[in-house]
């Protein structure tokens, strides 16, 4: 579908974020950089007197690609509310980059389920728009934003408009304007949910291939075990009532990766395997 | 060269398929076209002269009003008059939106809910044709006059508009661009001013028509210089049904006319950004 996604994401970024931080490549951790996302003993209410997270405690490492799971009401998204800084914890410790986070969290990016295209921008203007608000010259702006459409195969469709998009063709605009972003972190709730299966394996591969070749860390919350273990690094299960890490679990599956293929392996079935038995007391 | 110049039998029959009017809609004009020819008959057959069903003082035959009216367009003067009707309601529409806009955005916030919110409630309940009374004191008989009632009607219309499209924006598209480190400024540039665009479009399909059915109102109760009702008034006190009922007539089409436009205006807008378009 797309060739050399790797090389063209990191000369994208290379273009889109002078100044950050080198992030090693590997797993092992590099004690000079601070990690991507750090939340220490956070606990959140929103005043009603229910907890809805409750002593979290989770690092996330800067290029990782780390994604929550677990039942609907545990707290997956307001987790990533707080580091979006859309809320603030009500005890505990919050930092990005090792910098606490006050207010709206600049250094990072939403992408949900719902997207938020604006209907009357063509795609290339849509894609183009976090540099646009960064004051890029518009040669430049198209310039890259076309490279970005075209990783996320979109090069024909620059001139339509969001309604004139599939729903498959739209999360692949939303993706190519996160990719514009200068955000480090990228936060993603659910964001193919809405999809038909066929379209979000595809996606879901897209997005492995533009994330190996990024700096970019992301953290991705989910309610499907098989999306959670085709893309991440690592998977965090969170318990409800109150909101909770129970278990926390590294991906060994060596990249690249086959989303289509991933859960035949031996390695996916038996991680499986544990992380259903655990989300399965939750569901009781 | 001759190849492309001629189409394909299929892009031919999609042209056809095109252009081909719809069976029922032409029954359907046609039965409109001959019930209106039925009833401009009657009308015409039975009014005037000795003992008439319909009093040729109120009401004048069609072939009347046909000829006033023809007549009207032909020296220009129902043009003149137009236009003025037409600046009133533009400078009317000129006042009242920039000040709907800022009061929709003051009330907004909290304390100029608490403030205006009353305010503008007991303003909007009140009877608008019994201020033109205010508005002769303040302005005399005068232009003035008729855009203060114009303007007076359609800011509420703006107005409610604005403060809906204001609650309406998507607060996950504010959020998103805050992250993607937009300013105020440009949150207000790049996404309110659009968002609100549709609430503007529904605003002035309504507003227009009704500004436009005021300032005539306004004509005929405080007559000036020129104007659609001015000069419907005139005809009207010099007894001369024939005439006014033409400047009626005249009025009604340029109703439906502007009625039109905006319509087609609000389609096109509404197309363009895929509202009512499925997939």
């Amino acid at each position: 579908m797309i060739g050399k996604p790797r090389q063209r994401v990191a000369e994208l970024k290379r273009a889109g974020t002078a100044g950050s931080p080198a992030v090693p490549d590997d797993d092992g951790a590099d004690t000079t950089i601070p990690p991507a996302v750090q939340l220490t003993d956070v606990s959140f209410d929103y005043g009603n007197g229910v907890t809805t997270l409750q002593n979290i405690d989770l690092s996330v490492r800067p290029g990782e690609v780390v994604v929550l799971i677990g039942p609907s009401g545990c707290g997956k998204s307001t987790l990533l509310d707080l580091v979006a800084g859309v809320s603030a914890p009500t005890t505990g410790g919050l930092l990005c980059d090792g910098v606490p986070v006050r207010g709206l969290n600049k250094s990072v990016t939403y992408m949900t389920q719902r997207d938020t295209l604006l209907p009357w921008r063509t795609a290339l203007d849509n894609a183009a728009l976090p540099l646009e608000i960064r004051g890029v010259r518009k040669a430049e702006r198209h310039r890259r934003a076309r490279e970005a459409l075209a990783l996320t195969g979109l090069s024909d469709a620059e001139k339509r408009r969001p309604h004139q998009l599939s729903g498959g063709m739209r999360s692949r605009l939303a993706l190519a304007r996160v990719l514009l972003s200068d955000a480090r972190i990228v936060l993603m709730d659910e964001p193919f949910a809405a999809l038909d299966a066929l379209r979000r394996v595809r996606l879901q591969q897209l997005l492995l291939e533009i994330w190996r070749g990024s700096q970019q860390t992301l953290v991705y919350v989910t309610h499907d075990l098989n999306e959670a273990i085709a893309l991440g690094d690592r998977i965090v299960l969170m318990g409800s009532h109150p909101g909770r890490i129970l278990l926390e679990r590294q991906v060994d599956i060596p990249h690249p990766r086959n989303v289509a293929r991933v859960r035949t392996m031996p390695e996916a079935e038996e991680l499986y395997a544990e992380l259903w038995s655990v989300l399965e007391s939750q569901l009781r | 060269m001759t190849d492309t110049l001629i189409s394909s039998p299929a892009a031919a029959r999609r042209r056809a398929a095109r252009w081909q009017p719809d069976a029922r809609w032409q029954n359907v004009v046609v039965t409109r076209i001959l019930f209106a020819a039925l009833l401009l008959s009657l009308w015409q057959a039975y009014s005037g002269g000795k003992g008439a069903v319909i009093p040729e003082v109120a009401l004048s035959k069609p072939s009347e009003i046909a000829s006033s009216l023809g007549h009207l367009i032909a020296n220009g003067g129902i043009f003149g008059a137009l236009g003025s009707t037409l600046a009133a309601l533009a400078l009317a529409l000129v006042i009242s939106i920039p000040f709907a806009a800022a009061l929709a955005l003051l009330t907004m916030t909290r304390a100029g809910e608490w403030i205006l919110g009353p305010i503008v409630t007991i303003l909007y309940a009140v009877p608008k044709v019994g201020l033109i009374t205010v508005f002769i004191l303040m302005a005399g008989f005068s232009t003035k006059t008729h855009v203060l009632l114009v303007a007076t009607t359609v800011m509420f219309v703006y107005y409610y508009s604005f403060q809906q499209g204001l609650r309406d924006l998507d607060q996950r598209v504010v959020r998103s661009l805050r992250l993607f480190g937009a300013s105020a400024p440009q949150i207000g540039y790049l996404y309110v001013l659009r968002a609100i665009v549709p609430n503007v479009v529904v605003a002035t399909r309504v507003a227009i028509p009704m500004a436009f059915g005021f300032e005539v109102f306004a004509e005929l109760r405080v007559p000036t210089a020129s104007g659609l009702g001015v000069m419907l008034n005139q005809y009207t006190q010099n007894l001369q049904p024939g005439p006014a009922m033409a400047v009626l007539v005249f009025i009604i089409v340029v109703a439906c006319v502007i009625d039109a436009l905006l319509g087609y205006w609000a389609a096109r807008y509404a197309k363009s950004i895929g509202v009512g378009v499925t997939r």
